[in-house]
């Protein structure tokens, strides 16, 4: 009988180590193995500085960011079960994309929640997307090496609302049909942008053409793109030390060490901190032996707080999902133009500066706007090199004295865009007209 | 770190619950609570809750509605007395024992419209932004009588309200200007064929009270009777009812279904009687009435009171002041004597029809005897011209070129003879009549020198500077710098770069008087200058245009143009001339 235990043991033994390779225990090594062994935690080093971990450092808004890029997927995965791209006039003498929507909010089970993640989710990831830019140039995270990570995240940004933006005109309804006519009438300004809206529609117009361009680079050409580079985006970070810091930080107030569980046999790795290989390599990366005492386990306290912020943005995702319906119009009527037409939100700042002029504000702008903010690091660096006025960056702290001026100009920046929104949203009424948003103006039948 | 497992601990468990929260209301839905509470009510057996969904299979599409699932005892006389949405539907057919519509092949939606398929309220109803069909509540469903029933004809049981709809549709001379294919042809105003088809009912209710409440720029009037909440809601049910989309053809019609008159009978016997039923839009024997002047245009009876629409000028004194040909004409093609008059062309009246307008027309021959100025003016200027003599009265706002402003004194200072004239004979080519053959010479002074008084008092004397034409190839001729030039005949081509270049701001490209600036001026706005009834009048003479550009109009946005060549003037005369003589260049 003993035996046969012994041999379910090690049948059981076998088997759990061909998964996992290592216990849970609380020896260094342990720790530094489950880091390692796992694919979806070995992205993560095995011992990272306690600072990476307070909220402060990085708000966790990339984290959100990215979770939200992953809900995106899966909620997405299952919409696309139900959807049709096509602008046929189905049984019911609707369009068929949009009688899916219809579909999704009454037939389908569950359906509406998902539409609903579906569409708040790709709202929060652009606002997300926007508040770890500012995050990464006020903490001064953009430089030192990591410029060219910067113009990734920037390409990255762009992706998200272009993404966003294809995904807006799959509903078929009169919201999606105007605003997307709307920001597609901006890129004909551009010079070659006649092209450019050509080849994205497929047609002179919005029509059924465009929807299939923009449901396959919505489902399949840009979030392979994304995802690429979000590899990308976080293998930088990791060969550049992880998150950004300051040179010396061993007067700043740390987490106390009982706060990351015991560490038992830690001798190995009390001193060593990575890789034999890495000490031979040059450049930014992480550095040897260097701030020991300030180096924590990943495993648990940084799993465990991903987790958390995974829970929570879970948590409110759903929440917003159950208490708001995602908004659905009449069918996409190309003779019916919506009075406003607003382009979604995200390009109501656009919409807003086109209405003064459209060159200027739809593109030149824009456009300045765009490039400038991309290559901002490379610009700081040019003049710099060029005026030899040296301006001292130092990483990883918020708000630093020494770029107040370089703060305070990306700053307004994002206070002229969220006031151009604003006044987009809440204070534009029919003909683009000033409307304010506590004047109710009666409407009648909408149609 | 414990504090980091408690913490999501707590975040776990609330988005689970909040993921189980979600999936109820997917479970838990409306119909399933309506459904067992009224089987309880009918004190049946609740066997579990099952959405009752109608296909209704048309020609053209499949409707699907659900509305039954709620609405679960609508074809049950036993649940007559139930609440909403448990109850019985009410008899359709007033009067018939059994409803010959049955709920279980018909659905809901094809009479109500909403969101057939959904199944929740809000959503159902078609209450959210932009849905195309809200809800027909109650009775306003017989707008949809027609997408089965042909209307036509004799009236159906239970659709008073659009009988009623159709009948106005014709008094109140919507057909004047809005098609309704079979009923009217007129390119005046956006066709109404499909007009159910496009718009929802609230949003014809409310073009029809306020018609910019929903395009700024149109051109349709307020009428009178908008406050009568019955004639609007008629009036929206029956354009309501107007769908292209039918939802049967002639030869599937259900019962009931009436072969439509394809034509309207017409008046063939001119008469004074025929006429007057024209005029006010009631039904004449046994023509349908296809008239309703009355709506536009107000009559005085013989003691002079006055009724009718203020939107066109008044009709007493037409045929005295146009003579009956001239109306005629201006019933039939308005445009071919005011170039830019807004009545609709009534181009389908026969002769018999026009005559009898015309006949009964004459009968009005109203006069006044008095010669006090104030009386006059009030008869025959005011519904123009207006109280303060601002050219802003009730009409005057639906007349292009407008009437002319007689407070600005400049201008009653500067023209006497042509201010007589005016009057006398009429202004050519704008909604001016000639008053010679109803008011008396006497009259005329009085009301002349009526109007001098009000508007000159208490304003500096205007005196007008005097220039004459001048004369081609004088070699004499000193123009008014004192400077010596020969002019010759004005050259066209010449006139029309001037004219590009000093005039298009305010005349238009086209010299019609819509220039991008004309938009921001004040009450006389530019002269059309294309409108050739006005233009070919004697009164409006070279030396009249001379003196116009030159020194401006007084008392009007025109300004002196005394930068100006004597030979560019004659030249932009010349091109004027060109444009209203022969084909524009």
């Amino acid at each position: 009988m003993n035996e046969l235990i012994e041999k379910a043991k090690d049948f059981g033994n076998k088997l759990y180590y061909s998964v996992f390779r290592h216990r849970f225990d609380n020896t260094g090594l342990t720790k530094s193995k489950i880091m390692f062994s796992n694919v979806l935690l070995h992205i993560q080093p095995v011992k990272i500085h306690k600072r990476s971990i307070k909220f402060k450092t990085s708000m966790g808004l990339g984290l959100i960011t990215f979770y939200l890029f992953l809900i995106l997927c899966v909620t997405g995965v299952i919409l696309m079960f139900h959807y049709v791209p096509s602008t046929a006039i189905g049984p019911d003498g609707l369009p068929d994309a949009y009688s899916r929507m219809l579909n999704l909010r009454s037939n389908v089970f569950w359906g509406g929640f998902l539409r609903n993640m579906h569409r708040w989710a790709a709202h929060g990831m652009v606002a997300f997307v926007a508040l770890h830019m500012l995050r990464v140039y006020l903490a001064g995270a953009h430089r030192g090496g990591r410029e060219f990570n910067w113009v990734v995240g920037c390409i990255l940004g762009l992706l998200t609302v272009f993404l966003s933006y294809t995904g807006y005109l799959l509903p078929w309804d009169q919201l999606a049909f105007w605003g997307v006519k709307v920001g597609t009438e901006i890129a004909k300004l551009a010079p070659g942008g006649a092209l450019i809206r050509g080849v994205l529609l497929g047609d002179t117009d919005v029509g059924s053409e465009a929807l299939i361009r923009f449901y396959v680079l919505h489902v399949a050409v840009l979030p392979a793109v994304m995802g690429f580079l979000i590899a990308v985006h976080f293998f930088r970070i990791r060969k550049d030390g992880g998150l950004a810091r300051p040179a010396d930080t061993s007067n700043e107030k740390q987490i106390p060490d009982e706060e990351f569980g015991e560490v038992k046999n830690n001798s190995v790795f009390k001193t060593a901190r990575s890789y034999k290989l890495v000490e031979i390599v040059k450049g930014n990366e992480p550095k040897v032996n260097e701030e020991t005492d300030q180096m924590m386990f990943a495993w648990p306290k940084l799993i465990i707080r991903e987790i958390i912020v995974l829970a929570a943005v879970m948590f409110f995702m759903s929440l917003i999902s159950v208490l708001f319906d995602a908004p659905l119009e009449g069918p996409a009527d190309p003779n019916h133009p919506t009075n406003p037409a607003k382009a979604p939100w995200y390009f109501l700042g656009l919409q807003e500066l086109t209405s003064y002029d459209g060159f200027i504000g739809g593109i030149v702008l824009p456009g300045l706007m765009a490039g400038g903010v991309m290559f901002l690091p490379y610009i700081e660096i040019f003049l710099e090199s060029f005026n030899k006025t040296f301006r001292k960056n130092i990483p990883g702290v918020w708000f630093a004295r020494e770029r107040i001026l370089e703060n305070s100009l990306f700053i307004s920046l994002y206070l002229v865009m969220a006031a151009l929104i604003i006044i987009g949203v809440y204070f534009r009424g029919a003909n683009w007209a000033i409307e304010y948003p506590w004047v109710q103006t009666i409407s009648g039948g909408g149609h | 770190m414990i504090k980091d497992y408690r913490i999501l601990f707590i975040l776990a468990v609330a988005g689970f619950v909040i993921l189980v929260m979600s999936m109820m209301k997917a479970f838990q839905q409306e119909y399933v609570g309506h459904q067992k509470a009224y089987y309880e009510l009918l004190e049946e057996e609740y066997t579990g809750a099952e959405i009752k969904q109608v296909n209704v299979q048309t020609p053209s599409v499949d409707m699907i509605d659900r509305c039954q699932s709620c609405h679960v005892g609508a074809s049950n006389p036993d649940a007559a007395g139930f609440e909403q949405p448990l109850t019985a539907h009410p008899s359709i057919v007033p009067g018939m024992e059994k409803d010959p519509h049955d709920f279980n092949k018909i659905g809901c939606s094809v009479c109500h419209d909403g969101n057939g398929r959904a199944l929740e309220k809000h959503d159902a109803h078609g209450e959210f932004h932009g849905w195309i069909k809200p809800m027909l509540v109650g009775s306003l469903a017989q707008a949809n009588c027609s997408r089965c029933h042909a209307m036509e004809g004799e009236a159906l049981a239970g659709a008073e309200l659009y009988a009623k709809g159709q009948e106005l549709f014709l008094e109140k001379a919507c057909w004047g200007c809005h098609t309704i294919a079979g009923i009217s042809s007129s390119s005046q105003a956006p066709e109404l064929s499909n007009a159910g088809g496009k718009f929802s009912y609230g949003y014809l209710v409310e073009s029809i009270v306020v018609p910019k409440a929903n395009d700024e720029n149109s051109k349709m009037p307020q009428f009178d009777w908008v406050h009568d909440e019955e004639t609007v809601a008629a009036l929206a049910t029956y354009l309501k009812g107007q769908q292209k989309d039918r939802l049967r053809s002639e030869s599937s019609a259900p019962i009931g279904y009436i072969k439509p008159k394809s034509t309207v009978a017409r008046i063939t016997e001119p008469s004074v009687a025929a006429g007057r039923s024209l005029f006010a839009g009631a039904p004449f024997e046994e023509s349908v009435a296809k008239g309703g002047c009355v709506n536009c245009h107000g009559i005085r009876n013989n003691d002079g009171d006055l009724a009718g629409g203020v939107i066109g000028p008044e009709l007493t004194w037409s045929i005295r002041s146009r003579g009956r040909e001239y109306v005629k004409e201006h019933i039939t093609n308005s445009r071919s004597h005011v170039a830019d008059s807004i009545m609709p062309t009534f181009k389908d009246y026969n002769d018999a029809e026009l005559e009898s307008l015309v006949s009964y027309l004459s009968t009005l021959d109203y006069k006044l005897g008095s010669n006090e100025g104030q009386k006059l003016y009030d008869t025959y200027c005011l519904s123009c011209h207006g109280e303060d003599l601002k050219g802003d009265g009730k009409i005057a706002s639906m007349l292009d070129p407008l009437p002319r402003d007689f407070s600005k004194y400049q201008f009653v200072a500067s023209y006497d003879d042509r201010f007589k004239e005016s009057i006398r004979h009429g202004v050519k080519g704008t909604a001016m009549p000639a008053w010679k053959d109803i008011m008396s010479d006497k009259q005329i002074e009085t009301l002349v020198e009526f109007i001098k008084e009000k508007s000159l008092t208490g304003h500096d004397e205007f005196t007008r500077m005097q220039v004459t034409l001048p004369k081609l190839g004088d070699a004499e001729r000193m123009d008014y710098r004192g400077k010596g030039l020969v002019v010759e005949t004005g050259n066209p081509e010449d006139g029309y770069e001037a004219f590009q270049r000093f005039c298009t701001s305010c005349h238009g490209k086209l010299a019609n008087g819509k220039g991008p600036n004309a938009y921001d001026l004040e009450h006389p706005l530019p002269r059309n200058l294309i409108n050739k009834e006005f233009m070919n009048q004697a009164s409006v003479s070279d030396a009249r245009l001379y003196e116009s550009i030159l020194l401006g109009v007084a008392g009007t946005p025109m300004p002196a143009h005394d930068h100006l060549s004597d030979q560019t003037i004659l030249d932009i005369i010349a091109f004027i001339r060109a444009n209203t003589t022969e084909e524009a260049k």
